[in-house]
C-alpha cells in the first residue's frame, strides 16, 4: 500500500531522516515509536506531503508521490492528524466533519453561485458525518463549536475528520497523548473499528501500553533511522529497545 | 431630498465595495490593499467604453468586471502560493502601479485630467428625476452584491473559505485545493469592486485617478473592519457610517481644505480603536483572525 | 548615459536600502508588516523641514532633532498600539490593520498641517556636480551616499558587535526562546522600533535634500523598502542592501527606456518574478515563505 524508500531529510545540520525505508501493509494498525527527536513526525510530514524529502521516495499503491503537495496527497487517499491538534475551532463539530468530506459539488464556484442541487448533496454528506460522529460518540455535541470540546474530544474529532475524507490510509500523530485514560481507551477502540473496516492506520505514540494494546506491527526509529521492525511482542521485548526507551 | 439621495447612492456604492473586500478580509482571511485599484478599473472601463467607444453602460460594466477579474490573476497567482504576507505586499504593489497607470497612460485615461461626460443612469423611459434612476441603480446593485456574497459565503464553498481563514494547513490536509479557492474569491471580489466602480463613474459622471489611491484602499479596509469583518451587515454598517460622517462634519463647519483630512484621520483612529478595543467591529460577532 | 543611470541607481538604491533595512529589522523581530513605518518616514522628513525652514534652525540641529523625533514616534506607536495587542496575543493581521490605521492618521495629519503641495529643503543655488567615473554627481548626492554608508556601518556595528544587537537577533530568531534565556522581548522590541524608525526618518531627511517633500512620499519609499527586503531576502542584511540597489538600478533603467505609465509597473514585474522563482530572494534563507 504505502512504501518509503531511502528517505533523507536534514534540517540545518541535523539529520531527521536517514536512509529510512519501510513497507506498510494494505491494512492494519502500525505504530511508530522512538525517543524524542527520532524523526517520527518528520516521517509523517514527508509521507503526507507537508515537507519534501532531500532524497528518497514514497509510493502509494505503486504510484510515486514523493514531493506532491499536502492537499494532493490527501486527495490520493492519505489523511493525517497533527501533533498540535489542528481543527477549525470556530466551526461546529459537524461542520468540521462536513468540511472534510470530499466531492462537494458546491465547492466549485459556479455551483456555489447558482446553488443548484445544494440540498440533496448536503443530506448525503451529513448522513455520513453523523454516522461517523455516532461511531465516536460525539453525536450529541455535533452542534457545539469545536473549541468547546475537551482536549480528548478534539482529538476524536480530528480522527473523525480523517475518516470523513474517505482516505484509505490514516496517519495519526500522537492520537492518545495527553488525554484522560478513559478517553485513551475510547480512542483506541475507534482505531480498532477503523482496522475492522479494512483501512491502514499508522500512528506515532510514546505510550507503550497503547502500542501493545492495538498495534499489529511496530517500527522503531532513532536518529532518523529504522532500528527495529516487527510485532509488538517481539520488538518490545528486545533489551536494546527497552533500554533506548524506558531506561 | 436631492441631498438624501446623494447619501443613499454613495452608501450603496461603498457598501458594495466593502462587501466585496469583506469576502477577502472577513471570510477568507486575506488582506488586500488593492480594492481601490479594481474599483478604478471598473470606473475607467465604464468611462472609456461609454464615452470613447459609445457602447451602452451594461456592456461597459461587464467588460470592466471581466478585465478586473483577469488582472487579479496577475496578482494572485504568483503570490497566493506563498505566505499571506506576500499577498499583502503584492496587492500593495499592484495598487501603486494601478494608480501610476491611471495617472500616466494619458492616451487611454487622459491622466490627471480625467474623463468627463460619462452618461448618468436614468430610469427606463426617462421618467422621473435623473437622480432617482441612479439611486435605484445603486441600491439594487448593493443588494445584488450583498446577495451574491451571502450565497458564496454559505454552505460548502463558504465553509472552505472560513476554514482557510482559520487554519489553511488543516484545510489542505483534508484534500482541499486552497489555492483555487483563494484565487477564485479574489477574482470575484475584484469583479464586484469593478461593478461598484462602474456605478460610481455613472454617478459622478467624471473619473480621475485621485479617487483610486492607496489611501482609498485603506479607507475601504477601515469600513470593513469598523463595521465588522466577516459579518452579514458589518460592511454595510461600516460603509454607511463612514459615508455619513463627512456629511455630519460639513454641518460642523470645517473649512473644505482640511475637512477631507479630518475625515480620514477619524477613519484611521476608528480603525485603530476598533482593532484594539472592539475587534468584532460595530455589528460583528467574531473577533478578527 | 549608462554610467549616469548606474550612478543615479546607486544613489536611489542607497536610500531604498536604508528604508528596507529599517523595515526588515522591525519585521524580523515583530513578525508583522509595520505599515506605519511609511508614515514615520514621512513625518521625519517634515519634522526636519519644519525645524529648518519655517523655524530656521541650523540644518544639522533640525536633522538631529527630527531623527530623534522619528525614533520617539516609532516607540510611541509600539507602546500605544502594538504592545497592548501583543499582550492579547493578537494575530499578525490585527497588528497590520492597526498599523494601517496609524499610517492613515499620520499621513493625513501631515497633509492637514503642511498641505499637499511640494515643500523643499534643498539649498537655493543650483548644485555643481563633480564627475566620478564618467557620471555626474552633486555634492548633496555624495553626501547622501556618505551618510547612508555611515548609517549602515552603524547598524552593522550595533547588530553584530553589541549585546543589544545579540538580543535583537535572538528575539528575531525565536522570541520565546529569547525570553527563556533572559532577554525581555518587549524591551528589545522597543529598541528595534527606536533604531528602525530613526533610520527611516534619516533616510527620508536625506532624500529630502535632493528631492521635494510630499505627504505621500512614504508610500513609495515603503513599497520599495518592502520589495527590496523581499527581493534581497528576508533575514539577510546584505541581501536587503543588494535588493535595494538592484531595485534602484531597475527603476533608473525604466525611467530611461519606458513610457511614464510603465515605470512603476517594472517594479511590480520584478516583485512578481521573484515571488515566482526565488521567493527567498537573492541571499535569503532560513525562514521558508510557504504558508506554514
Amino acid at each position: 500500500m504505502l512504501n518509503c524508500e531511502q528517505l533523507r531529510k536534514s534540517f540545518g545540520g541535523v539529520r531527521a531522516l536517514w536512509d529510512f525505508s519501510v513497507r506498510f501493509p494494505d491494512q492494519g494498525i502500525i505504530a511508530i515509536i522512538g525517543p524524542n527527536g527520532a524523526g517520527k513526525t518528520t516521517l509523517v510530514n514527508v509521507i503526507s506531503g507537508l515537507i519534501r524529502p532531500d532524497a528518497g521516495s514514497c509510493f502509494l499503491r505503486a504510484r510515486e508521490i514523493t514531493g506532491y503537495a499536502l492537499d494532493k496527497i490527501a486527495r490520493l487517499g492519505i489523511a493525517r492528524s497533527f501533533q498540535t491538534l489542528r481543527l477549525i475551532r470556530g466551526l461546529s463539530v459537524l461542520d468540521n466533519a462536513l468540511l472534510a468530506r470530499p466531492g462537494w459539488r458546491g465547492e466549485s464556484f459556479a455551483v456555489a453561485l447558482c446553488r443548484f442541487g445544494v440540498g440533496t448533496e448536503y443530506q448525503a454528506h451529513e448522513r455520513k458525518c453523523l454516522d461517523l460522529l455516532q461511531l465516536v460518540r460525539l453525536f450529541d455535541k455535533r452542534n457545539n463549536l469545536a473549541e468547546a470540546l475537551s482536549y480528548g474530544e478534539q482529538k476524536l474529532l480530528s480522527i473523525v475528520c480523517c475518516l470523513a475524507t474517505d482516505a484509505q490510509v490514516l496517519v495519526l500523530d500522537e492520537p492518545v497523548a495527553g488525554v484522560h485514560p478513559e478517553m485513551a481507551v475510547r480512542i483506541l477502540d475507534v482505531l480498532r473499528e477503523i482496522r475492522q473496516s479494512g483501512k491502514l492506520v499508522i500512528f506515532i505514540e510514546h505510550d507503550i501500553a497503547a502500542v501493545r494494546a492495538v498495534a499489529d506491527m511496530v517500527v522503531v526509529m532513532d536518529h532518523g533511522e529504522k532500528i527495529a521492525e516487527g510485532t509488538p511482542e517481539d520488538v518490545l521485548s528486545r533489551p536494546r529497545i527497552i533500554e533506548a526507551y524506558v531506561g | 431630498m436631492e441631498y438624501a439621495l446623494h447619501i443613499v447612492v454613495l452608501a450603496g456604492i461603498f457598501s458594495a465595495l466593502s462587501i466585496s473586500l469583506d469576502l477577502l478580509v472577513g471570510h477568507s482571511g486575506l488582506l488586500s490593499l488593492a480594492q481601490a485599484a479594481f474599483f478604478g478599473i471598473g470606473a475607467y472601463a465604464s468611462a472609456i467604453i461609454t464615452t470613447q467607444a459609445g457602447q451602452p453602460p451594461i456592456a461597459a460594466m461587464l467588460v470592466g468586471m471581466a478585465v478586473s477579474a483577469s488582472i487579479s490573476l496577475l496578482v494572485s497567482l504568483p503570490s497566493l502560493r506563498l505566505r499571506d504576507d506576500y499577498f499583502v505586499l503584492a496587492t500593495f504593489a499592484f495598487q501603486m502601479i494601478a494608480f501610476s497607470i491611471f495617472n500616466n497612460w494619458t492616451g487611454l485615461t487622459k491622466g490627471s485630467l480625467g474623463i468627463s461626460g460619462i452618461p448618468s443612469l436614468a430610469l427606463p423611459g426617462n421618467r422621473g428625476p435623473a437622480s432617482l434612476g441612479i439611486t435605484m441603480a445603486s441600491v439594487l446593485m448593493a443588494l445584488f452584491v450583498w446577495s451574491l456574497s451571502r450565497r458564496i459565503s454559505r454552505d460548502a464553498f463558504g465553509r472552505v473559505l472560513h476554514g482557510i481563514r482559520e487554519d489553511e494547513v488543516f484545510v489542505k490536509s483534508l484534500g482541499k485545493n486552497t489555492m483555487y479557492f483563494k484565487v477564485v474569491i479574489f477574482a470575484f471580489s475584484s469583479a464586484l469592486a469593478a461593478l461598484a466602480g462602474s456605478l460610481y463613474a455613472h454617478y459622478i459622471t467624471y473619473v480621475d485617478p485621485t479617487s483610486f489611491t492607496v489611501m482609498d484602499s485603506l479607507l475601504i479596509i477601515s469600513m470593513v473592519i469598523i463595521g465588522g469583518a466577516g459579518s452579514t451587515y458589518g460592511p454595510i454598517a461600516g460603509a454607511t457610517c463612514l459615508v455619513v460622517i463627512p456629511e455630519v462634519l460639513r454641518f460642523v463647519g470645517l473649512p473644505g481644505a482640511i475637512a477631507a483630512n479630518v475625515r480620514q484621520i477619524l477613519y484611521g483612529l476608528l480603525l485603530v480603536l476598533t482593532v484594539v478595543m472592539r475587534p468584532a467591529g460595530m455589528v460583528g460577532t467574531r473577533p478578527l483572525q | 548615459m549608462l554610467r549616469q543611470l548606474f550612478m543615479n541607481g546607486i544613489i536611489t538604491g542607497s536610500i531604498y536600502a536604508l528604508v528596507a533595512a529599517s523595515f526588515a529589522l522591525i519585521y524580523q523581530t515583530t513578525r508583522f508588516f509595520h505599515f506605519a513605518h511609511g508614515g514615520i518616514y514621512t513625518a521625519g522628513a517634515y519634522f526636519a523641514y519644519m525645524l529648518s525652514v519655517p523655524f530656521g534652525l541650523p540644518k544639522a540641529a533640525a536633522v538631529a532633532i527630527a531623527v530623534i523625533a522619528g525614533a520617539g514616534m516609532g516607540v510611541f506607536c509600539d507602546y500605544a498600539v502594538y504592545r497592548p495587542l501583543r499582550k492579547r496575543r493578537a494575530s499578525a493581521m490585527a497588528l497590520l490593520l492597526a498599523s494601517l490605521g496609524v499610517l492613515v492618521v499620520l499621513q493625513n495629519t501631515i497633509s492637514m498641517f503642511f498641505g499637499d503641495d511640494l515643500k523643499t529643503m534643498r539649498s537655493r543655488h543650483v548644485a555643481e556636480g563633480i564627475s566620478i567615473l564618467g557620471a555626474n554627481i552633486t555634492m548633496v548626492q555624495l553626501g547622501i551616499l556618505g551618510a547612508t554608508s555611515v548609517a549602515f556601518f552603524a547598524l552593522w556595528l550595533v547588530l553584530y558587535r553589541t549585546s543589544l544587537g545579540l538580543q535583537v537577533r535572538a528575539v528575531a530568531n525565536d522570541a520565546e526562546l529569547a525570553r527563556i534565556a533572559g532577554t525581555s522581548p518587549d524591551k528589545t522590541i522597543t529598541w528595534v522600533f527606536a533604531i528602525g524608525s530613526a533610520l527611516a526618518a534619516g533616510a527620508a531627511i536625506l532624500i529630502s535634500f535632493d528631492t521635494d517633500l510630499t505627504p505621500n512620499m512614504g508610500f513609495q519609499a515603503l513599497l520599495m523598502g518592502m520589495i527590496a527586503a523581499i527581493v534581497g531576502g528576508i533575514g539577510s542584511l546584505w541581501g536587503t542592501v543588494l535588493g535595494a540597489f538592484f531595485l534602484g538600478l531597475v527603476r533608473q533603467l525604466a525611467v530611461w527606456k519606458l513610457p511614464g505609465q510603465w515605470q512603476d509597473a517594472i517594479v511590480f514585474l520584478v516583485l512578481i518574478t521573484f515571488l515566482l522563482f526565488r521567493p527567498n530572494g537573492f541571499l535569503g534563507g532560513g525562514r521558508r515563505p510557504r504558508s506554514f
